[in-house]
């Protein structure tokens, strides 16, 4: 089997794939010559120069790649080609499987306002507004009657937060509606907008489903991501401190019949907003491996990535829902080489040292080693520091501990390392009362 | 001029994909260094080559010899085609 990718998903794939006699064959750029899945693979091969675009989003080359070393089947781990359905038919067409869902579920998710109808017409709950753009005042303050305010408006054409305005009560709304249209008319040519519900201060939380090609699926509970620094994850966790037993239920359930409703297989993430009142909608699905896996297999025993495997082998799925347990809680910490004084600024050189914690309930999935050079060309996570215990208290004082002891040394190397600590040490967090602008607001209160 | 021996030539979507094992390294050609390379494998002769590009793409027989001769200059580069 062939890994269509790099860094620390590329190792996870790799040990998965020893752990079930597959040989691998890795890619990789000439940035990444001396990169840890190059040495794990069975086979390795050189695929292209350092930019991404020439290399790991080459389909050409990989698909060329996979012929030239007889692999049958290309995992693509997260990023690069994984949502790509042209890549996952352009597999099909050559008779690799693609570790992954069918083409046309990856397509009908791609497109976000797409997926938000396939959703609600499967009733799934996706956040209230207009299904079609909007054109006319008087339509457009009947919607945000409605939906109750506050509502956000925002441009038909575009995006990039032109054409957007919020709404927070009715006296505001004329002269919002009027100007959004015109600044949507001015920078897209289409003065129409959408009305949609504004979620203030909401959670991030998202169920993993696992589903095979005859009808099986289950969901592996959900995972708490609120803690983002622009929309990009800090630290997840399993399970949620927001959810009862019974929303849990009734959130995987829903979310099973959505992936249903687009006859989805494989591994897969339904990602959704909880507002303040608690109620939930659903956000988008990202049809591939996240990154934050690794907390739902702590928690439920289940290797995801070699679940995605056999399935795409084939297999009916090993599992019912009254199979899947949740045990314990566990805590996903993203280290990346960036320097939280200086704006997050990516910072790429040699490593000089590592030292990677350990002890019980502690898990690194990471590339990096003494003497590994973080190339500059790609994301900059190094490392993701998982641990589990038996409550959540625990997991984050297990966490504090970890963070304490993972040493990652060299010239102009800064690490997010210091801002986790800070994180986790904050009251609201230890209480579980965070929402996606929790960031922002730790950020100001104290610059790290 | 002569094509490097031992290279993996593989078609991937209407063009060439070349990897060569030694170099461990694969490079992929556009639609029309593909046609070139082929030529090349066919041992088309050069003129020929010229008077065909320039056909297919509508253009000069000079701006043909010159893409060409741009395309050879390149695969050299790489070591897909090393000299008699």
């Amino acid at each position: 089997m062939l890994i269509a990718n790099r860094g620390e998903i590329a190792v996870r794939i790799i040990y998965a794939l020893k752990e079930l006699g597959i040989e691998s064959v890795a890619v990789y750029s000439e940035a990444d010559e001396n990169s840890l899945h190059v040495m794990l693979a069975n086979y390795a091969i050189r695929i292209g120069p350092p930019a991404s675009k020439s290399s790991y989003l080459n389909m050409k080359n990989i698909i060329s790649a996979a012929e030239i070393s007889g692999a049958d089947a290309i995992h693509p781990g997260y990023g690069f080609l994984a949502e790509n359905p042209e890549f996952a038919e352009m597999c099909r067409d050559h008779n690799i499987t693609f570790i992954g869902p069918p083409p046309e579920a990856i397509r009908a998710m791609g497109d976000k306002i797409e997926a938000k109808r396939i959703m609600k017409k499967a009733g799934v709950p996706v956040v209230p507004g207009s299904d079609d753009p909007i054109s006319s005042l008087e339509e457009g303050l009947n919607i945000a009657k409605e939906i109750g305010f506050p509502i956000i408006i925002k441009a038909a054409a575009g995006g990039g937060g032109r054409g957007m305005r919020l709404v927070r009560d009715e006296s505001e709304f004329t002269n919002a509606f009027l100007s959004a249209s015109n600044e949507a008319l001015n920078a897209f040519g289409d003065a129409r907008v959408y009305i949609e519900k504004y979620l203030e201060k909401p959670r991030h939380i998202e169920i993993q489903l696992l589903g095979d090609m005859h009808g099986n699926m289950v969901y592996l509970g959900e995972r708490e991501c609120s803690i983002q620094r622009r929309h990009q994850k800090i630290i997840e966790e399993a399970l949620s401190p927001a959810l009862s037993e019974e929303k849990r239920r009734w959130l995987g359930e829903v979310a099973v019949k959505g992936a249903k409703a687009i006859g989805y297989y494989s591994a897969g993430t339904m990602e959704f907003l909880m507002d303040k009142d608690g109620n939930i909608y659903f956000i988008e699905m990202n049809t591939r491996i996240q990154v934050e896996h690794p907390v739902s297999e702590m928690i439920t025993g289940i290797d995801i990535v070699k679940e995605m495997i056999l399935i795409a082998m084939g297999e009916k799925l090993r599992y019912k829902q009254e199979d899947i347990k949740f045990n314990g809680h566990s805590i996903e910490a993203r280290i990346t080489a960036e320097d939280p004084e200086r704006n997050f600024t990516p910072t790429a050189g040699k490593i000089d040292f590592v030292h990677k914690p350990g002890g019980p309930g502690i898990r690194v999935d990471s590339h990096i080693y003494s003497g590994y050079s973080i190339p500059p060309y790609y994301d900059s996570l190094i490392a993701k520091l998982i641990v589990w215990d038996k409550d959540r208290i625990s997991a984050i004082s297990r966490l504090k501990r970890a963070l304490e002891e993972f040493v990652i040394r060299g010239e102009g190397i800064k690490t997010t390392i210091p801002l986790h600590l800070k994180i986790i040490e904050d009251e609201r967090f230890k209480k579980g009362d965070i929402h996606t602008g929790f960031i922002e607001s730790i950020l100001k209160l104290d610059n790290i | 001029m002569k094509i490097k021996k031992d290279l993996v030539i593989e078609i991937i979507e209407d063009s060439y994909t070349i990897y060569d094992p030694i170099e461990d390294r694969l490079i992929s050609l556009n639609l029309s260094a593909s046609l070139i390379f082929e030529w090349i494998l066919k041992n088309k002769e050069i003129n020929d080559m010229i008077k065909e590009y320039a056909k297919i793409y509508e253009i000069s027989q000079e701006k043909a010899k010159e893409d060409i001769y741009g395309v050879i200059e390149e695969l050299k580069k790489e070591g897909v085609i090393v000299n008699d």
